[in-house]
């Protein structure tokens, strides 16, 4: 019983951690619907100014250096939230996918700032005498410092409640945040109204990091840890509501400490990939969803190259066996009854055999995945019992997906020809013109992607992904340990092929629409762009790539359509020449723990 | 030795014309150390190629337990029982040493190739006997020319095979570390059988009880390394004529060694 309450007392203090940093998260994001991937930096700059603010003290005024870093670090954080915000967050108004990106960006840069000044290890600092010990009330152990953190936020929360009840600043805000037009209409100064919230926003995850120096040892990348937890105490507490926020925080902070919660930054992507539709337009969202799609695929082609060494330029093929699997299901859906409308355009009376079973959804879906991984497994078989590799493989490859593209085009009766299946209306009964089932499509393909990065992550950090590094580096030597590299590839190309099938099926319902043009040579190189760009061997490099290139395109190309192929040719140009392992690799390097792991890469035989 | 493990008959090697191996007939006991000495381009790297599937003979017999394996792939080959190394150690530089070693004890398992990799408590003592317990976790790529070839003794070891065949495994070794290695193969001889090709005359002189001499790619001589140290057709070929200062003669082989792994490089 003693034990429980000692626990619960220990999770409330995290919770109360938890709290400060997600109420700073929830203002911001409520007022300014901003989602703000480096406000877990400014814990970390709150930690630190509590560390220089120690130092400059020195030994004999430790006593009161935690009282003097409080205000210390509630300016620092502010202060450089509201640059933050005055930089870059105010010129991407509206836009929140930008936001979201650039302040990773920031993210990053201040991490990396940390590292530099401070150095990378993490730094402990001296635990003020008047907070050494603690009270036990009931058995239950309360030591000071946790006590402490407790009271301070209590008094946070308290302090910023009566703020918004009864301060001019406070009405603004309220008035911001019911609506910002109607506000501004009255006078009200929005963007003013938005800067004092990002400072108070931000000063306030400063004192989390003070706080947080009283529980252990603080290192650049303190902020992370945090930031998943609060991503989720706000999406749970509901945005932009203070009551919520407490409520979410203790719960959080206390089912922290009973069950071993995996704080990783999956968590953290997965939290903010949820976040994501509530702002964003209907727009907005399926294009998100399409970049979603086009991830899952690359994570299926940075398996086979990345780490098989198999650098697939066909890969279009799989990705198009997947996406027509799906796209004859919804076109059979839009004819109903009658034929798909290309093949009375064709002069055919009756639907070919083979499409008929396309009718039942299950068996559709089935054969996104399957089509796609058998194909790949025949031919994987064949080639690689020959000991086909490198050139040649990719060669073939590029020749398979143009001889795949010449039979779509060629056999326009069954295919829809070179216009492909068009006009996808509905999907299962869905209108997949609504904002609901775009939203839906969102969290499936979401969903579809984090379960695929899981498991990638799980294969490869397996023995068996240990091998298929081993393969790729050195293939014959695998064999005198006693295992069949052919059995190792054909594996590994045919789950890489389904994972493009599978891309290409949520593909569909979101763009309504299928062509040979999205999955032919040209598109079947692009994807290894997007690999090579974010990094290959690198699951998460593969994601961001994938995501990052198109919707640089996407941007680039509406503006000035020629710019993307000029910036697309440039950015691999440049990447391969002075960083093969693509962002990631120059974010590892730049971070010192350049992963050696992938470095043979560079020096892989690609015969 | 009433079982033979080995048997070679009338192999016949040829690369364009050329014939490496040129009607060699060898048999190694079970249970048997022996050690395979010979000049430069003997054949003797072309021997273990072919009993273990690198090379396909183009006559001639290999059997192994009775059973012909010249034709088997190689993978096939090592899971009835022969492991080797090669004369340029070669281990995966992408994977840290522990993983190396996992993999290779690794061959037999089924669903556990979907686990992480893990050592197991044999597989660390292992690490320990090679000295290679501090750089565990360090990538392969990393080691030093004489830790690779102890990593890549430690993956045969746990292969666990019958046979062992190992590719002048003291090149580029200290005096230390050749006195270490050759211990090392006494002592897994004791349970194993074990074929060792080697350049070095002194360390074959202080480990070798059996010695084969290969030359043209055929066998000349075999039997206790004393009876082979004094035939004249062996010293005429390929030992220092004077045995007297075995410290210049050490120098020479070492010379010889690094050549043979230079230029094979
Ligand atoms: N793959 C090959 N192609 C052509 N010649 C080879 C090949 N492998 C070995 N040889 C030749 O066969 C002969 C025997 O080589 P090897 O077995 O490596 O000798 P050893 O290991 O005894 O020094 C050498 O003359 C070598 O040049
Ligand atoms: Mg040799």
């Amino acid at each position: 019983m003693e034990q429980l309450a000692t626990q619960l007392f220990i999770g409330l203090s995290i919770g109360a951690v938890l709290l400060m940093v997600a109420v700073g998260l929830s203002v911001t994001f409520g007022q300014m619907n901003v989602i703000n991937m480096a406000h877990g930096e400014f814990i970390m700059i709150g930690a630190y100014s509590a560390y220089v603010t120690q130092a400059v003290l020195g030994e004999d005024l430790a006593g009161w250096s935690f009282l003097t870093a409080l205000p210390v670090a509630f300016v620092a954080a502010g202060v450089i939230g509201v640059l933050v915000e005055h930089l870059l967050i105010r010129r991407l108004h509206g836009r929140v996918l930008d936001t979201l990106l650039a302040t990773w960006g920031v993210a990053i840069i201040l991490q990396q700032a940390a590292r530099d000044i401070f150095g990378a290890p993490n730094v402990q600092l001296m635990r003020p005498e008047a907070l050494q010990g603690g009270i036990t009330l009931a058995g239950v152990n309360m030591p000071f410092t946790r006590l402490t953190i407790l009271g301070l936020a209590v008094g946070v929360v308290v302090l910023l409640a009566l703020m918004i009840d009864r301060l001019p600043h406070g009405r603004r805000m309220r008035a911001v945040l019911q609506n910002r037009d109607l506000a501004e209409a009255r006078g009200v100064n929005t963007s003013r109204v938005d800067r004092v919230t990002f400072f108070v926003g931000s000063g306030l995850a400063g004192l989390a990091g003070v706080a947080v120096t009283l529980l252990g040892p603080v290192g650049p990348s303190v902020g992370t840890l945090y930031l998943v937890d609060a991503f989720l105490i706000v999406i749970v507490g509901g945005l932009g509501h203070l009551r919520g926020a407490v409520v979410a925080a203790f719960a959080l902070g206390v089912l922290n400490t009973f069950v071993e919660f995996s704080t990783s930054a999956t968590l953290a992507r997965a939290a903010v990939l949820l976040m994501v539709p509530v702002v964003m337009s209907g727009f907005e969202v399926s294009l998100l969803t399409r970049f979603l799609a086009l991830a899952i695929l690359a994570v299926g082609l940075d398996l086979a190259w990345g780490y098989g060494g198999m650098l697939s330029l066909g890969h279009g093929l799989f990705f198009g066996l997947g996406a027509y699997a799906m796209a004859m299901h919804l076109k059979l859906e839009a004819a109903g009854r009658d034929m798909p409308d290309f093949m009375v355009w064709s002069g055919r009376s009756e639907l070919p055999w083979w499409w008929e079973p396309f009718r039942n959804a299950g068996f559709a879906t089935a054969m996104a995945l399957l089509l796609p991984a058998a194909v790949a497994a025949a031919m994987g078989y064949f080639v690689f019992r020959n000991r086909i590799r490198g050139a040649y493989f990719a060669i073939l490859t590029q020749a398979t997906v143009v001889v795949f593209t010449i039979l779509l085009v060629g056999y326009q009766g069954y295919t829809g020809g070179s216009n492909g299946l068009t006009d996808l209306e509905t999907m299962f009964g869905l209108d997949l013109g609504a904002v609901s089932t775009q939203r839906l499509l969102y969290f499936v393909t979401a969903g579809a992607l984090v379960a695929v990065y899981l498991l990638a992550r799980q294969l490869v950090r397996s023995r068996w992904g240990r091998l298929l590094i081993a393969v790729r580096d050195t293939e014959d030597r695998v064999r005198f340990l006693g295992y069949n590299p052919v059995a190792i590839k054909v594996v590994a190309f045919a789950l890489s092929a389904a994972l493009a099938g599978l891309g290409g099926a949520l593909f569909v319902p979101v763009v309504g629409i299928v062509a040979p043009e999205m999955l032919g040579a040209v598109a079947s190189i692009e994807m290894v762009i997007w690999v090579a760009l974010g990094g290959r061997g690198s699951l998460v490099g593969a994601i961001l790539g994938a995501l990052l290139v198109n919707y640089a395109q996407f941007t680039i190309s509406s503006v000035f359509p020629a710019g993307w192929s000029y910036a697309q040719g440039a950015l691999l140009v440049v990447v391969i020449v002075a960083a093969p392992l693509g962002l990631v690799g120059l974010l590892r390097s730049a971070r010192g723990r350049f992963d050696s792991r992938i470095v043979p890469t560079l020096a892989t035989k690609e015969r | 030795m009433s079982n033979e493990l080995l048997e070679i008959d009338e192999l016949r090697v040829g690369f364009d014309g050329f014939l490496a191996l040129d009607g060699l007939s060898l048999t190694i006991g079970d249970g048997e150390l022996r050690f395979i000495i010979g000049p430069n381009g003997a054949g003797k790297t072309t021997l273990l190629d072919v009993a273990t599937g690198l090379t396909r003979p183009t006559a001639g017999s290999v059997r192994f337990d009775g059973a012909e394996i010249a034709k088997l792939a190689e993978h096939k080959i090592v899971r009835r029982g022969i492991g080797r190394t090669f004369q340029n150690a070669t281990v995966f530089d992408a994977l840290t040493v522990s993983e190396n070693l996992d993999l290779a004890a690794s061959s037999h398992r089924r669903w556990g190739l979907l686990r992480p990799p893990a050592l197991s408590g044999e597989l660390e003592s292992l690490l320990e006997d090679v000295g290679l317990a501090q750089v565990a976790h360090d990538p392969a790529g990393s080691l030093s020319h004489g830790q690779r070839s102890w990593l890549e003794i430690a993956m045969l070891l746990a292969q666990r095979p019958r046979l062992l065949l190992l590719d002048e495994p003291v090149a580029g070794m200290s005096k230390a570390e050749r006195a270490a290695t050759g211990e090392l193969l006494v002592e897994i001889a004791s349970q194993r059988t074990v074929v060792v090709i080697e350049h070095d005359m002194e360390f074959v002189r202080q480990f070798a009880e059996h010695v084969s001499v290969l030359h043209a790619g055929g066998l000349l001589r075999e039997g206790s390394v004393a009876e082979v140290q004094a035939d004249p057709e062996v010293q005429r070929l390929y030992l220092a004529p004077d045995h007297g200062d075995e410290a210049s003669d050490t120098d020479e082989a070492l010379d010889a060694n690094e050549l043979t792994a230079a230029t094979a490089r």
